[in-house]
């Protein structure tokens, strides 16, 4: 299994690296680079910066002293990209911290899992298991797969769609922010398979 | 035997100049293979008055450019052709585009004036960059014109290299992106028509 970015965005935090938590996962997952940040906006920022990767975001649902919580800032994050995996954590019972809305507005979202913070560390290895396993079976994971793995320079323009030219970490990052290029490459890649079959071929 | 327009965005600095370029240098090729007679316009006078200026004189108009359903555009994205110019320069004359989504909207206004052949297509051309497969692909209607097979043997042609060539490439992108292109190609005029027919 390659590596991929584990992003802790929680203001408790404050011994970084050396957090419990984030030791424990960094131990029982070799494959995740922990990455951990106190201040919501700079890992909103880090994450924007970073869409080329494969990431798992853990995200705390309430931020002290801050305006913003959890939930804003998936539904922030889900503006830009709607392909990343989010783990929303809270200490407090779901019930306690938010109303029914926010509720429905969690569930409405792809690709994301509530974990109790109160719970052992260990409990997060199955959701990272699972999110793990749906990235050797979704489409869209496949793809990026493939692409991650390509051994051209990934920044060197490679191919042109109309007027403009992306590399493979362009095009990754178009597919992941879900872009109308992202989009289309997938439609694209739906309508090859189909004309496959129809064609008879699969090889 | 019919001439032939080649209209060319040469534009180095475009992220599609090289096959721009390399189906240019191909068209103008098979011209001198086939003896035919052509003349170019390029980037400087990429023009509507040009290009429209210069169709009476020529039966066949291939286009080797930029263009959206509308038309087709210079690097300054000035249409030269398209659904609001003057067209009728291309009654009874053929044009083949290897161009974005022109086999749209720009497409049927042609058609309604008079055109008699059209090969383009209907959505934004894809392709690798510096693969010749993607050169070879989108000017095998040209080849297939030359030869003098007619407008649904062109067709067939270009959609046989277009499977022929997605079967034997192993890059699992270059494959969808010829697929894209096959699924867009777009061609209309009567079945039976070839370039000697062209006025």
């Amino acid at each position: 299994m390659e590596k991929y970015n584990l992003i802790f965005i929680d203001d408790s935090m404050t011994d970084g690296y050396m957090d419990a938590f984030v030791k424990t996962l960094a131990k029982e997952d070799p494959c995740a680079e922990p990455h951990i940040f106190i201040n919501p906006e700079e890992g909103f920022d880090f994450i924007m910066a970073n869409l080329n990767k494969r990431m798992i975001v853990m995200l705390d649902y309430r931020f002290e002293g801050n305006k913003i919580n959890g939930l804003d800032i998936l539904l922030k994050i889900r503006e830009k990209t709607s392909l990343l995996y989010i783990i929303l954590m809270s200490v407090n019972n779901i019930l306690d911290i938010m109303t029914p809305n926010n509720i429905v507005e969690l569930m409405n979202q792809d690709y994301v899992y509530f974990f109790n913070r109160n719970r052992d560390a260990l409990d997060v290895i199955p959701l990272l298991t699972a999110i793990k396993k749906q990235w050797n079976s979704r489409f869209d994971c496949l793809l990026e797969n493939w692409i991650v793995n390509q051994p051209e320079d990934k920044t060197k323009k490679i191919l042109v769609f109309g007027k403009n030219a992306y590399s493979w970490e362009e095009l990754l990052t178009e597919l992941r922010l879900q872009s109308e290029v992202g989009k289309s490459f997938e439609k694209m890649i739906n309508q090859f398979y189909i004309s496959e079959l129809n064609r008879g071929n699969n090889g | 035997m019919a001439d032939i327009l080649i209209a060319h965005n040469s534009n180095p600095y475009d992220p599609a100049h090289t096959f721009f370029d390399a189906c240019y240098c191909r068209v103008r090729q098979l011209c001198v293979d086939y003896g035919l007679h052509y003349k170019s316009v390029t980037t400087e006078k990429l023009t509507e008055k040009e290009v429209m200026g210069a169709m009476p004189e020529n039966h066949l108009c291939i286009v080797i450019s930029h263009g959206d359903s509308y038309g087709i555009m210079n690097e300054e994205d000035e249409y030269y052709i398209s659904t609001t110019t003057a067209n009728y320069a291309f009654a009874n004359k053929g044009l083949y585009a290897i161009a974005c989504s022109c086999g749209q909207n720009m497409k049927e206004e042609l058609m309604r004036i008079g055109l008699s052949l059209f090969i383009g297509y209907k959505d934004e051309l894809r392709f690798l960059i510096d693969d010749q497969d993607f050169v070879d692909c989108a000017i095998e209607g040209v080849v297939a014109l030359f030869r003098g097979k007619t407008l649904q043997e062109a067709s067939e042609m270009m959609t046989h290299k277009y499977i022929d060539t997605i079967g034997k490439t192993d890059n699992f992108i270059k494959r969808i992106l010829l697929e894209h292109n096959l699924n867009n190609l777009v061609t209309e005029g009567k079945p039976t028509i070839t370039f000697c027919d062209l006025q």
